[in-house]
């Protein structure tokens, strides 16, 4: 099979890779929040 | 070098220096479907032709363009925010997980807390949790040391949002570049679908040649058969006649013999020479068909040629070309899907993550609805600027028109109108707007939508939060429930002077009323929407021909019903359906709600048009009378004008107090 726009379907891909990445590091973002939120007592 | 060609130049130039690692190969393969969109780009806008057909593809294309021309640089941004935070956020659980260490709080396995245990960011986050949840009702030493450092902590978390802003809307970009290039290789694709229903042709064509040449050689081989035959006949007759005269041969030999040679057999001279005269036409009659015989031949080895060749050349090559097609076609779009539905998860992943963080923070993070707006509003950033130097440029020294304009404005603007901050977003003028249309009379409002009005509505419902969309969509509906329904035939006498010919003026009325009332817009399906275009196409073409009366009936008849019907649908598709999750579902819904913007831009561009139009008369008008001595009327009351209201937004009109 030759898949002749494979660099656009790879971008799409990588792309998505890095978005997922942001989602992780959002993530991580929420939760040391609801950290911080509990060490100065506002939780 | 033509306008074309240096934009598609310049475009590459940019994206091959925003990112080295761009695949340049790419662009050739797609270099077909650039050059669709560059000639799409190179219709040259005149007076004479100039629509708002050309000028809403031109804009759609300019935004497209803009979000590709981006993408790798949003991707680029989003890959260095994402590093600086990551790193960030190491650096932080370390520092936390060491000093927790060095305070003497140890692990399961009793040893101090150290980071170094740790391989994953999520790892330690997770340990620095399971600490604080041990600790922070066993550990007064623990509590207290973290409320000494409350104003450090509340920074760190004001750089977080700031941080978690920033990849939101980075996030965000990112997603719209994908669907971008999505949309490119469902392009891409559908071209190499149209290259294999183009083999699919060739190779239908070649085998009706083949069959063609096979049918000759059937035909060619019957007659070959019958010549055979023929030839056949002919030979057994010469073989028949030839044995009779050799009979005949030696019966006079035999018979001279007897004569001693002195006598010939006279009665069967006669015989023999009708014979052998007989014998050599027969001869001539074989050579004949032996000659047709070895044409046919030919005829049928020129068909096996020609067979051989289309089928083990033609036929062959294009069976393993669009095989190989085919195969590439059914990968890339499994693979196609595959990734449009990870993109789609994606965009409710991001707005998960915006309620999320929303929460944690306690406060609005600036994310989806602000971040569309600088996407609509990016290409207009510097039309503000422009106009906001003309602006000071006029206020320094004001000019007659100034003052009537600003009269005007005084004039419209409420006295209840809410001040905005100078530093507020888009979101926070148009709910401003909104606000102070709840306080404006219902007359009013209907001037503004004839007016310059229109637009900034339809900004408005683009901006504003969803409530104030409600609001604004309630305020539209009271103008609209004020409209007078039009009488049947004069509607229908009104329709057929601009509708098509392939339009039944009844399909239009049906499309605006329907037992009485005013029909929803989100109800008419792309055929309506794309009826009503017509209506409003012809009208365009043929305006400068009308009388006021007409042009009056058009407005009262067709065009009021049509502008608050699409700024309705406007709002209700945005109401509930915003943002980035709008522009996924937007994919399924592409040609109806292109077809729907459409109709709305034109409906914009009629209302100022018109407004203008109507202004100008009456300032004539004015002027005429002024001349004559007499009293001027007060038109003050209607909006005023101040150009093409779409090279403006909201927050300059604010700031000026237009609205």
């Amino acid at each position: 099979m030759i898949l002749v726009n494979d660099n656009l379907l790879d971008e799409i891909e990588e792309n998505n890779r890095i978005i997922e990445e942001a989602d992780r590091t959002l993530e991580q973002i929420n939760r040391l929040t609801k950290l911080m939120d509990e060490w100065v007592g506002e939780k | 070098m033509p306008q074309s060609e240096y934009r598609k130049e310049n475009r590459e130039n940019n994206r091959t220096d925003r990112n080295n690692s761009y695949d340049n190969s790419r662009k050739n393969q797609y270099r077909d479907v650039d050059k669709k969109e560059e000639e799409t780009k190179k219709e040259v806008v005149t007076p004479q032709n100039r629509d708002i057909t050309v000028e809403l593809k031109s804009n759609t294309a300019k935004t497209k363009s803009l979000i590709k021309e981006k993408g790798p640089v949003t991707i680029a941004s989003l890959k260095i925010s994402l590093a600086e935070v990551n790193n960030m956020l190491v650096e932080f659980y370390d520092a936390q997980l060491n000093a927790f260490g060095a305070q003497g709080l140890k692990d399961k396995d009793g040893n101090p807390y150290n980071a170094a245990n740790y391989s994953t960011p999520e790892e330690k986050l997770t340990a620095l949790e399971a600490i604080t949840h041990y600790n922070l009702e066993r550990n007064a030493e623990f509590t207290s040391a973290h409320k000494e450092r409350i104003e450090e902590i509340k920074n760190k978390k004001a750089l977080l949002k700031e941080k978690a802003e920033k990849i939101l809307n980075t996030q965000k970009e990112a997603i719209e570049y994908n669907f971008e290039l999505i949309k490119e290789a469902r392009e891409y694709i559908h071209k190499k679908e149209l290259e294999s229903a183009e083999i699919n042709t060739k190779k239908t064509e070649t085998r009706a040649k083949v069959d063609a040449l096979n049918n000759d050689k059937a035909s060619y081989e019957t007659q070959k058969a019958d010549i055979q035959s023929k030839l056949d006949k002919l030979n057994a007759e010469r073989k028949e006649l030839q044995e009779k005269i050799n009979e005949i041969r030696e019966k006079e030999l035999n018979q001279g013999n007897a004569n001693n040679g002195k006598q010939r057999n006279n009665q069967n001279a006669g015989y023999y020479t009708a014979m052998s005269q007989q014998l050599r036409g027969l001869s001539d009659q074989i050579t004949e068909q032996e000659r047709n015989l070895t044409t046919i031949n030919e005829k049928i080895s020129i068909c096996d040629h020609d067979i051989a060749e289309l089928e083990n050349g033609v036929l062959k090559s294009l069976d393993e070309k669009g095989r190989a097609l085919e195969s590439e076609i059914e990968g890339n779009n499994k693979r196609l899907k595959e990734l449009e539905t990870s993109t789609g998860k994606l965009v409710s992943k991001h707005d998960k993550d915006i309620d999320t963080l929303n929460d944690a923070f306690k406060e609005k993070v600036k994310g989806l609805v602000e971040d569309d707006i600088k996407l609509n509003y990016s290409d207009k950033k510097a039309d503000e600027a422009k106009e906001k130097e003309e602006l000071e440029a006029k206020s320094e020294t004001p000019s007659n028109d100034d003052k009537t304009q600003a009269n005007n404005s005084t004039a419209t603007t409420t006295s209840t109108n809410m001040p905005v901050p100078s530093d507020a977003s888009n979101l926070e003028y148009a709910n401003t707007l909104v606000d102070n249309l709840k306080r404006t009379s219902a007359e009013k409002i209907r001037w503004m939508i004839n007016g310059e009005g229109y637009s900034d509505m339809i900004d408005a419902m683009d901006a504003a939060d969803v409530l104030h969309k409600k609001d604004l969509m309630a305020i539209i509906e009271n103008v609209q429930n004020d409209f007078e329904l039009p009488d049947y035939n004069e509607f229908l006498d009104c329709i057929k002077d601009f509708a098509p010919k392939k339009i039944n003026p009844d399909d239009v009325y049906d499309c605006l009323f329907n037992g009485g009332k005013i029909n929803n817009f989100n109800s008419l399906n792309k055929k309506q929407i794309d009826m009503l275009q017509y209506v409003m196409d012809g009208y365009l073409k043929a305006k400068l021909k009308l009388s006021g009366d007409q042009l009056e009936s058009f407005e009262k008849n067709f065009a009021q019903f049509v502008k608050t019907g699409a700024l309705l649908q406007r709002g209700s598709r945005l109401a509930f359906n915003n943002g980035i999750r709008g522009i996924f579902n937007n994919i399924f819904n592409r040609s109806l709600n292109a077809s729907r913007n459409r109709l709305l831009y034109t409906m914009s561009d009629y209302t100022a048009a018109r407004f203008k139009d109507l202004n100008a008369t009456l300032k004539r008008k004015d002027e005429f009378k002024k001349d004559l001595g007499k009293k001027v009327e007060d038109y003050s009351e209607i909006p005023p004008t101040r150009g093409d209201v779409r090279k403006r937004d909201l927050k300059s009109k604010v700031d000026r107090g237009i609205l």
